[in-house]
């Protein structure tokens, strides 16, 4: 109780308020911007957290993060392009919506949709994550080890068509990670002799490169490219009736549920689950016909659903250590130019800071919420700023972010490098985010396993013998082979439907 | 798709090759770990190259008319920018971000085909004052400063 009564006083203070509301505002426009993505928002202001303390700086990340997820709406609402990959499903019943002139009442619906869902599940992280930390401080380094392999495994589900790049991807990354001074023994790995190499690869650098430069180089390269959108007008369309949205609550509460419980799953994300929260609501609805033409519901499952995933996905990465999706592994980066190491000791620790995170991300919801209900038009014309601006400043931020972190201009370099790198593997299909997870997850992975092999005697059992790590490698292994499985099982309806037509 | 997976593949395959004999040279502690995901490494891009004989239309896409969307890698505003990234980084570690980022901006926006003069300059010098004021001066997280070092 004290620990929230603390994290109250702290966050609603004039910065920590100003800090929430500038991450509300510039998550927003982020999200709406196509191809613009959460991971790129979070990414790119990391650095500048660098000098806060520590609670405002993972207090802005997060609001970012929230506030991008919803922001992927408004344009899926008004362009029938989601600005976030989690906005997909929004475009199936939000663009129709609008195309029929509820512009205001479908953008209202998801504004409410959007923060009911962040906030339900911003309760469920807030009392379950406690509960799970304090078991989780239990583990040994056999434990760890498990728990680093089953974060590491879901990188067989993030390679798209093709599984195999995205495990290339996750060994790649391993390998990066291995870069610098060994971490039992001390002896220098891949250095090529430069003292910058000592310490690895700087993590935000690598960060900022794979996921903003690359992005910016999209940017310029679609100059020209782009198709003619109008945007519409939503300025004098009315918003959605408390009783209107007193009929979606049940639809919003299941969808909530569905979202976190699909969070807390490592490596699934945003984007299923707003699908499959819009097919629950489907087969709920009294009107399941509707659907797809133009039913709010099917604007405020998706919503509600996307925006409980970044409560979810916050759960393991607070207890465990482990990132959920994409964007809370670059949490993981903000957490660490803190000294913020994500696990069980961080509620032990910096309690203040987690029970300051949980109190702000129900700030940041009810926050967007209303700027949803009452500012629409002016993040729509956001929409209008063309690609051939957006990627040279774009670029410009992730230069200045990179140097911020140590005042190097090593890490320019470093930031350039994995970002023409991320840009090769996108054109290639190849997925950029196991090479992330694998570069958080590596580490812990290597060391904990010489560790427990060194209190083991070099005994490979212990990894056997100990429940939890059982049970985690177990779930590691079933995480790994489930998309082979699934493609396989999928080749052979098509083969047999194939056959029979 | 096909061609260029042959082409990743044998890249990943030197690239895994150089990290398993180069860690012949640590010792065996330190070397094990990532010979192992080297070889795992070498043996996916195998595997890969495997794939794309066998399943050769698994990552094709089509596009609204259903002709084939083909990667395209090369493209010259892409191009541009990195080797002017390159050349800017270099000036800047000796002259600083302040005087050097409106030219590079000018000349990157121009690059790129922008070719409204007022706006370029609007844009480049803005983008300059805007990221120096908030970044140095609101948020004190340091930019590279050069010749103005000390100035502020």
């Amino acid at each position: 109780m004290e620990l929230w009564l603390n994290a109250v006083a702290d966050v609603l203070t004039i910065t920590n308020l100003s800090i929430i509301l500038f991450g509300t505002l510039f998550g927003i426009i982020m999200g709406c911007l196509p191809g613009m993505s959460s991971t790129m928002s979070v990414a790119i202001i990391i650095p500048f957290t660098f000098t806060m303390d520590p609670a405002s700086g993972i207090i802005l990340l997060s609001a970012i993060y929230c506030a991008s997820v919803y922001g992927g709406s408004i344009s899926a609402i008004l362009l029938n392009t989601p600005g976030t990959p989690a906005g997909a499903a929004t475009v199936l019943d939000g663009y129709p919506l609008s195309q029929q002139g509820e512009t205001g009442k479908v953008l209202g619906v998801s504004a409410v949709a959007s923060g009911l869902g962040g906030i339900i599940s911003a309760i469920i992280l807030s009392t379950t994550a406690p509960f799970l930390a304090d078991q989780a401080l239990r583990f040994g380094a056999a434990e760890y080890f498990a728990v680093a392999i089953f974060g590491i495994s879901v990188v067989s589900s993030l390679g798209g068509k093709n599984p195999i790049k995205g495990l290339i991807a996750g060994a790649f990354g391993v390998l990066i990670a291995t870069v610098g001074l060994d971490p039992i023994v001390g002896y220098p790995r891949y250095t090529m002799g430069l003292p910058e190499l000592n310490g690895g690869f700087s993590l935000i650098p690598v960060l900022i490169g794979l996921f903003s430069a690359s992005q910016s180089f999209m940017l310029i390269k679609s100059v020209g490219q782009e198709k003619k959108q109008t945007v519409k007008d939503v300025s004098s369309h009315s918003r959605p009736s408390f009783g209107e949205i007193f009929k979606l609550l049940p639809n919003i509460s299941r969808s909530s549920l569905i979202g976190t419980f699909i969070g807390i799953i490592p490596g699934i994300g945003g984007d299923p689950a707003a699908f499959v929260a819009y097919n629950e609501a489907v087969r709920w609805s009294k009107r399941p016909d509707q659907f797809g033409k133009g039913e709010i519901g099917g604007v405020a499952a998706p919503e509600a659903a996307n925006n409980a995933v970044t409560g979810g996905a916050l759960i393991p990465l607070l207890t465990l250590g482990i990132p959920g999706n994409t964007v809370t592994a670059i949490l993981i980066g903000g957490l660490l130019i803190h000294g913020l190491r994500p696990g069980p000791m961080l509620f032990e620790e910096n309690g203040d800071v987690v029970y300051a995170l949980f109190f702000s991300l129900m700030i940041t919801n009810i926050l967007f919420m209303a700027f949803g209900l009452a500012f629409t038009k002016y993040f729509a014309a956001v929409l209008k700023v063309p690609a051939v601006i957006l990627g040279p400043i774009i670029l410009m931020l992730s230069i200045v972010g990179a140097f911020a972190i140590q005042n190097s201009y090593f890490d320019i370099w470093v930031m350039l490098a994995f970002g023409v790198i991320g840009y090769i593997f996108r054109q290639l299909n190849v997925p950029t985010t196991p090479i992330v997870l694998a570069i958080i997850l590596g580490p812990i992975a290597e060391e904990s396993f010489r560790q427990a092999l060194l209190q083991s005697g070099g005994e490979l059992t212990i990894f056997m013998t100990r429940p939890i790590t059982a049970v985690f490698l177990l779930l590691a292994v079933i995480s790994f082979f489930t998309p082979f499985v699934r493609n396989y099982i999928q080749n052979n309806k098509g083969k047999k439907a194939d056959t029979q037509a | 798709m096909r061609s260029y997976n042959f082409i990743f593949s044998g890249i990943i395959i030197i690239l895994a090759l150089t990290f398993y004999f180069w860690g012949n040279a640590f010792s065996a502690d330190a070397g094990q770990w990532p010979q192992f995901f080297a070889i795992t490494m070498l043996l996916l891009s195998v595997l890969l190259i495997v794939d794309t004989v066998i399943h050769p239309d698994r990552e094709k896409e089509t596009d609204e008319e259903n002709k084939e969307i083909k990667p395209r890698i090369y493209d010259h505003k892409v191009f541009a920018s990195v080797a002017l990234l390159i050349l800017y980084i270099f000036i800047m570690e000796r002259i600083g971000f302040l005087l050097t980022t409106p030219f590079f901006l000018a000349l990157l926006l121009w690059f790129i085909q922008y070719r409204q003069k007022g706006k370029l300059i609007a844009v480049s010098v803005g983008t300059t004052i805007g990221i120096t004021v908030v970044f140095q001066f609101l948020l004190g997280v340091p930019i590279p400063q050069g010749l103005l070092e000390n100035w502020f």
